[in-house]
């Protein structure tokens, strides 16, 4: 079955059981291309098991995942990513000893992952031009020969975008981008993130901190319980009277 | 008193048999690399490689079919292995996986002396002298010659290979953190079973190489090699490849020097873990290993 083509990621019923317990329900969201697509909820809600199931490191007990059209569920990761679908962890995960340029060339490397050849000298100096292209684009041109360890935090999820970006993605999942962060970093990641956007790139945003998700989205949906509890355009899920109630508490709407 | 002579004949001696626990251990260091569990059943490859290669050169009497057949069945046996044991118990603790590894070894050598019978079998390669000979007063055993250069090469390949391919960047990769290589792109399972079958078949090429250095093979030829390559990787550093090459040699000379000099004292197998545990001492992440 083909999908109308306006949204790149559709859940159709997705349920995932972990022994007896169950941590997604009957979830369908509808990614529209182009978009920033927040996705909310408490914690345990059921938001990284769903990321986890796009990106193919879960099966889901039931339902379906189709990327473009085509079903993706139970595709194994490395096919995920090579289709286009990029994410960055929570905490980040770089390769900590290597230095900045040295994660993104070895993000770059998916394409030439492949095949078991030597890597020929031409392919190493293009990913080597490439992976600057990408540290300029997040803002990590002058960290490139740090190591990815001695980076503080903001930027060190800079570089977890900069190593999914390296995928030429058609869409990145952010799973807590702004977790950690203060204030003023979390601005520029805000920054960051409506650049890539304009670009092309279509987000899926996991967030905690409502108020980052609801200035970046364009369309969001409350998980709450491993269910799909409101969705609709920022403001609107904001003042859901279930969502206040269930999630936000009554502070949030007068605050 | 020590002569130049005698030294020599016991370095060279100690670098053969240390060239084989190096070749066993090799595999050994890339598979605890990607999954992180000590594969025993590994010196079970082994042994499959020894019979593989003994089964082709009796029954043809080519030395080119036995390499072969010491290289293909054990990759063969490795790649089972990786899918049967390794791969369905990726998410559970890894002190799983290493019991049914342990359980796989004991049960290939069981199969295999049940088969082939519990006794030695004699091993001779036609046209590999098997007396010593002398070269400027320096006695050698012919086998040497072979063996050493033979690991040595393999491992040189090996390291070329894992540094300049695509295949060993994706393994690097997924030695570092296998859900991020993965989202990069790596095919995990495809590499874990490519890594699987190069490292068996030098578990295989190595008890080739035994038959070739001891005239002989036997069901029970494993024993040793299960714990001493585990040693020669705890020595090397875990998941380093010169370091597994380095660490057999080291092992080799070391037992060999000491029961020649100090005697039997102490079995030659004492030696071992007595020079594993001084160098732990001084050096806790391996000669080769990154400390944590």
């Amino acid at each position: 079955m083909k999908l109308l083509p306006q949204s790149i990621l559709e859940t159709d019923s997705v349920t995932k059981y972990f022994g007896g317990i169950r941590a997604l329900y009957n979830v369908s969201i509808k990614v529209a291309e182009g978009s920033i697509t927040g996705i909310i909820g408490p914690n345990g809600a059921g938001k990284t098991t769903l990321f986890k199931i796009i990106a193919g490191f879960l099966k889901p007990t039931k339902g379906r995942v189709f990327f473009e059209g085509e079903r993706i569920d139970g595709k194994p990761p490395h096919e995920v990513a090579l289709r286009g679908i990029a994410f960055t962890f929570q905490v980040p995960r770089g390769l900590p000893k290597m230095t900045v340029i040295d994660n993104i060339i070895a993000a770059l490397g998916g394409y030439w992952y492949r095949g078991i050849g030597f890597i020929r000298t031409r392919t190493r100096r293009n990913i080597v031009d490439k992976a600057y292209t990408i540290a300029e684009k997040v803002g990590l041109e002058e960290y490139t020969e740090r190591l990815a360890e001695e980076l503080p935090l903001g930027l060190q999820k800079r570089l977890e975008i900069a190593r999914a970006l390296a995928l030429e993605p058609k869409l990145v999942m952010l799973d807590e981008p702004a977790a950690g962060m203060s204030a003023e970093e979390a601005e520029e990641l805000k920054q960051l993130i409506k650049s890539l956007n304009r670009e092309g790139v279509t987000i899926m945003l996991i967030e905690h901190n409502v108020p980052f998700a609801v200035e970046l989205s364009d369309y969001m949906y409350v998980l709450h319980y491993g269910e799909i509890l409101s969705e609709g355009k920022p403001d609107e899920v904001v003042s859901d009277k279930k969502v206040i109630d269930a999630y936000l508490g009554a502070g949030y709407a007068r605050g | 008193m020590v002569s130049i002579e005698t030294l020599v004949q016991h370095l060279v001696s100690g670098l053969t048999v240390g060239s084989i626990y190096a070749a066993t251990a090799l595999g050994l260091t890339l598979v605890y690399g990607l999954l992180k569990v000590l594969h025993i059943a590994h010196a079970g490859v082994y042994v499959i490689g020894g019979y593989a290669a003994y089964l082709a050169y009796i029954s043809t009497g080519s030395i080119l079919l036995a390499i072969a057949a010491a290289a293909i069945v054990p990759a063969i046996a490795g790649i089972i292995l990786a899918k049967i044991l390794y791969m369905p118990m990726l998410e559970k603790p890894r002190h799983i996986p290493l019991m049914l590894s342990i359980a796989a070894f004991l049960l290939i050598e069981e199969l295999i002396a049940n088969i082939f019978g519990h006794h030695p079998k004699g091993f001779h390669i036609e046209g590999i002298p098997t007396e010593p000979i002398d070269i400027g007063g320096i006695t050698l055993r012919p086998s040497s010659l072979i063996v050493v250069p033979v690991t040595i090469l393999a491992t040189l390949a090996l390291w070329l290979a894992y540094s300049k391919t695509k295949m060993g960047i994706a393994s690097q990769a997924l030695v570092q953190d296998m859900e991020v290589a993965q989202a990069l792109g790596v095919n995990m399972p495809y590499i874990v079973y490519v890594n699987f079958a190069i490292g068996s078949i030098l578990a295989g090429i190595a008890g080739l190489l035994y038959a070739v250095h001891y005239g002989s093979i036997s069901p029970y030829m494993g024993d040793i090699v299960a714990y001493k390559a585990l040693v020669v990787i705890v020595l090397g550093g875990f998941g380093s490849i010169v370091g597994a090459l380095v660490g057999g040699l080291v092992l080799g000379v070391a037992e060999e020097v000491l029961t020649s000099y100090l005697g039997y004292i102490l079995p030659r197998e004492a030696y071992a873990f007595i020079v594993l545990i001084l160098l732990l001492i001084i050096r806790p992440q391996g000669l080769f290993g990154r400390a944590e």
